[in-house]
């Protein structure tokens, strides 16, 4: 194990909950969004995250050998929430349909919020896991220094 | 109770690889040796340099990237003077030594 992978595995979680950010935000940003793909609202987005790997047959051995494996967090797939879109009685809207109700997307603003919070705090502990690392390697060039 | 006998000296600590010389290709391993423990810190300024201009030119995704290769560089560079100080201090000490 190098002296950076543990740097390395927190900046890979960075980046990943930069990306959470990032489709959370466009969530809220398309909240009231009825003109999407296919003509249908915006659909709610979310990220799916997955554990780096190597090349499989190594990561088998390393496993079995006891060695350290894994590399990180990194994305999978950027998936759509299938549930059903809200429907609000607005005749007046053009994209009302002939009852008067509008299909607005199936995005809650609460649920996003807390995502959001929830991303920010997992940031901020992967810099403080960083900002250990880094005291650990630091407090290293300390060892015999006259 | 069984008493085991005392082992020889020779079991604990041997002597054979104490008397071998040191032949010439261990030197040029060493010099191998730092000059790829260079090279790999400056990898790590340079990488740290390709970011900084990503942030400047605006082409960036991530910000975390440029602070972490900075710190990179920056421990490794610390790391490579604290190495170079050690060595340094080394000769002055023999070159003190009374002969």
């Amino acid at each position: 194990m190098g002296m950076f992978d543990s740097i390395n595995i927190s900046a890979s979680a960075l980046t990943a909950q930069k990306t959470r950010i990032d489709i959370i935000s466009k969530n809220m940003a398309n909240v009231n969004t009825t003109r999407s793909t296919g003509g249908m609202p915006y659909r709610r987005q979310m990220v799916v995250f997955e554990e780096q790997r190597g090349p499989s047959f190594s990561s088998y051995l390393e496993k079995h050998t006891n060695r350290f494996n894994g590399k990180g967090v990194e994305i999978s797939e950027i998936v759509e929430d299938t549930t059903p879109f809200k429907l609000k009685y607005e005749p007046g809207h053009p994209d009302a349909n002939e009852d008067g109700y509008v299909m607005l997307p199936n995005v809650d603003m609460v649920t996003e919020m807390v995502n959001m919070i929830d991303a920010q705090r997992a940031y901020e502990a992967n810099i403080t896991a960083i900002n250990g690392t880094k005291s650990m390697l630091m407090k290293a060039l300390e060892i015999s220094r006259r | 109770m069984e008493v085991r006998t005392i082992r020889t000296i020779n079991q604990i600590a041997p002597t054979d690889g104490l008397n071998k010389k040191l032949d010439g290709s261990n030197a040029t391993q060493f010099g191998q040796l730092l000059k790829n423990a260079l090279n790999r810190v400056n990898e790590l300024q340079i990488e740290s340099d390709e970011y900084k201009k990503l942030l400047l030119t605006g082409d960036l995704d991530n910000l975390h990237d440029v602070t972490i290769a900075a710190e990179k560089a920056n421990i490794s560079l610390q790391l490579t003077l604290s190495i170079r100080n050690k060595l340094v201090e080394a000769y002055r000490e023999i070159m003190r030594m009374q002969i």
